[in-house]
């Protein structure tokens, strides 16, 4: 399932003097199966045009296409949306402070039963959320409130897991996990892109979009400012101080900088560096 | 004489699993101190017992060389400051002077001399340009950085911070990073006592203690721990990027001790 997002515009506080335009004007398509990201500064619109794909907002002017789902103003009362939320998950910033059932296990089965999945089995499909962020059994029956900040965060993307949806919409999915939860997550994120979902991440994280995807989006003051491969938004976002150079690639940009015959966009990661280190070295 | 001395400190929630399994270490005065761990080690709860947000099950707490105690944890708590994670949770005035001053009102300081200290720590957190300003026109980095100014203008002896700067975007991550750098350079008193995920923010340290599943399993200097990897990777943390980037080096021969990432650019270049 993809998303076509069409001339979409939306304003908050639409009748206050400080009334912001949070989205302008944008158009851009993720396709069937994508594994896309979207950056851009706090409060460029990464946010708020994620909450259009499952309709929490609807544009004031434009639609979003998900699949067969039209998401606009002027299908905002309409029952054809039923459903769409079972097919886009979208996996906030910071879910942690959603949680609310008595213990992990409910609170997990708690979406998938609002979609009509009854007792037993919306539980064993709760069972295997919870193994696939790696919680064990030992947490089922536990208080969601006892643990710590980032078993929480599992917790509850595990609810979304559980629904089983077509896309998935991930913000800042590895803030405040340590380096193997994030690892692990990301992981499972690449799993369910191989399954077939559409995979959306939202982050700041230069790195995740570095290694992870192949195309990304950025936003800029409501209007999207950039689409193309990681490489090329390295190079169109260097002189920013808002958004970060992965580090791997500061380390190529210095080395060329110095004279060194190497090309920046070429490196994804350590052993891409290592490699045009050791190929530079043996021409020397 | 230490700032803090922890011993054989054990904490659970429910009675069964130790959240904090038996820890001791000291913390000297004037030094930064990073605990890391994976998520669920303890490390939240180890900071909630020092204040005595929680009430912890066995050992002692030591400050300024007193045992801490039902009479002597007021002196604790009005000595400490802490900065939690969520910069919205911890924004309790109308503007920022306000929220600067929250803490000074509480503690009935003189109000005619009020004004001249709230600008002199939203000064030292670069946020002098703001006082009149409301919360929702400021970033989380820059009210993390509020949050600093009301910490430390109730000069505090020691400060904790909780994850602060995990909620911010790389900008407002970097900013704070540099005010508590600077903040530890320039207050030799100050003992700082960070709690983090941030590898390369622990290398600003002086000191780096690991928790792994309640326990203390490693501590000392940032230059040497973080370089043991085995240790890291075996409690769910990694190496920061320098570090990891020249032990992929040395296996095509390049030897770099290097710290940071410009001086490890040098050596690769000076390799040739």
């Amino acid at each position: 399932m993809g998303i076509k997002i069409n001339h979409v515009f939306y304003t908050y506080q639409k009748k206050a003097t400080n009334a912001t335009l949070a989205l302008n004007d944008v158009s851009f398509e993720i396709e069937d199966n994508d594994f896309i990201s979207i950056v851009g500064e706090t409060g460029s619109g990464k946010s708020t045009l994620a909450q259009t794909f499952n309709a929490l907002i609807f544009p004031d002017e434009g639609e979003v296409q998900t699949g067969d789902y039209v998401i606009s103003y002027k299908n905002r009362k309409s029952r054809s949306l039923k459903g769409l939320r079972k097919h886009v998950g979208l996996v906030f910033q910071f879910p942690e402070y959603q949680l609310f059932e008595e213990t992990v296990e409910k609170d997990v089965a708690y979406g998938v039963k609002n979609f009509g999945v009854k007792g037993e089995e919306a539980l064993n499909r709760a069972h295997e959320a919870l193994k696939q962020v790696g919680l064990d059994e030992s947490y089922y029956k536990r208080t969601p409130f006892d643990l710590s900040g980032g078993e929480k965060r599992k917790v509850a993307m595990a609810g979304i897991l559980a629904i089983n949806p077509d896309i998935l919409v991930f913000d800042e999915p590895t803030a405040g996990f340590d380096p193997q939860s994030s690892k692990e997550l990301m992981e499972l994120i690449c799993e369910f892109h191989k399954q077939g979902k559409t995979i959306v991440i939202i982050t700041h994280d230069m790195d995740l979009v570095n290694t992870y995807t192949k195309k990304v989006f950025m936003m800029e003051q409501g209007k999207l400012a950039f689409q193309g491969t990681p490489s090329d938004l390295f190079s169109f976002i260097k002189g920013y101080d808002r958004l970060d150079t992965p580090s791997v690639i500061k380390v190529a940009e210095k080395l060329k900088e110095k004279g060194m015959d190497i090309d920046p966009t070429k490196i994804h990661s350590n052993a891409d560096l290592v490699a045009a280190i050791k190929k530079w070295r043996n021409k020397a | 004489m230490s700032k803090l001395e922890i011993k054989h400190l054990s904490f659970s929630y429910d009675g069964s699993n130790k959240v904090i399994d038996d820890i001791s270490f000291s913390v000297e005065k004037g030094t930064f101190v990073s605990i890391l761990g994976h998520n669920g080690s303890g490390k939240s709860t180890l900071a909630k017992l020092i204040v005595g947000l929680l009430d912890k099950n066995e050992g002692e707490i030591y400050f300024n060389d007193v045992l801490v105690d039902k009479k002597t944890i007021r002196d604790l708590q009005t000595k400490t400051s802490l900065i939690f994670q969520n910069p919205d949770n911890q924004f309790i005035g109308s503007t920022v002077e306000d929220d600067i001053a929250f803490g000074l009102e509480n503690r009935c300081f003189p109000h005619d001399k009020m004004q001249e200290e709230i600008e002199k720590y939203a000064a030292s957190v670069n946020m002098l340009d703001y006082l009149k300003k409301e919360p929702i026109y400021l970033s989380g980095g820059q009210k993390q950085r509020v949050a600093l100014a009301g910490a430390l203008i109730l000069k505090p002896e020691i400060l904790i911070l909780d994850e602060a700067t995990s909620m911010l975007d790389p900008k407002g991550k970097s900013t704070v990073r540099k005010v508590i750098d600077r903040i530890h350079k320039e207050n030799k008193e100050l003992t700082i006592i960070s709690i983090t995920h941030d590898i390369d923010e622990a290398m600003l340290s002086d000191k780096v203690l690991i928790l792994s599943k309640g326990r203390l399993v490693k501590e000392g200097k940032p230059q040497d721990i973080l370089r043991d990897e085995e240790t890291l990777v075996s409690i769910k943390l990694d190496m920061p990027f320098v570090y990891r980037l020249e032990k992929e080096l040395k296996e095509i021969g390049i030897d770099s001790k290097a710290e940071s990432i410009d001086q490890l650019v040098e050596d690769i270049w000076a390799s040739k």
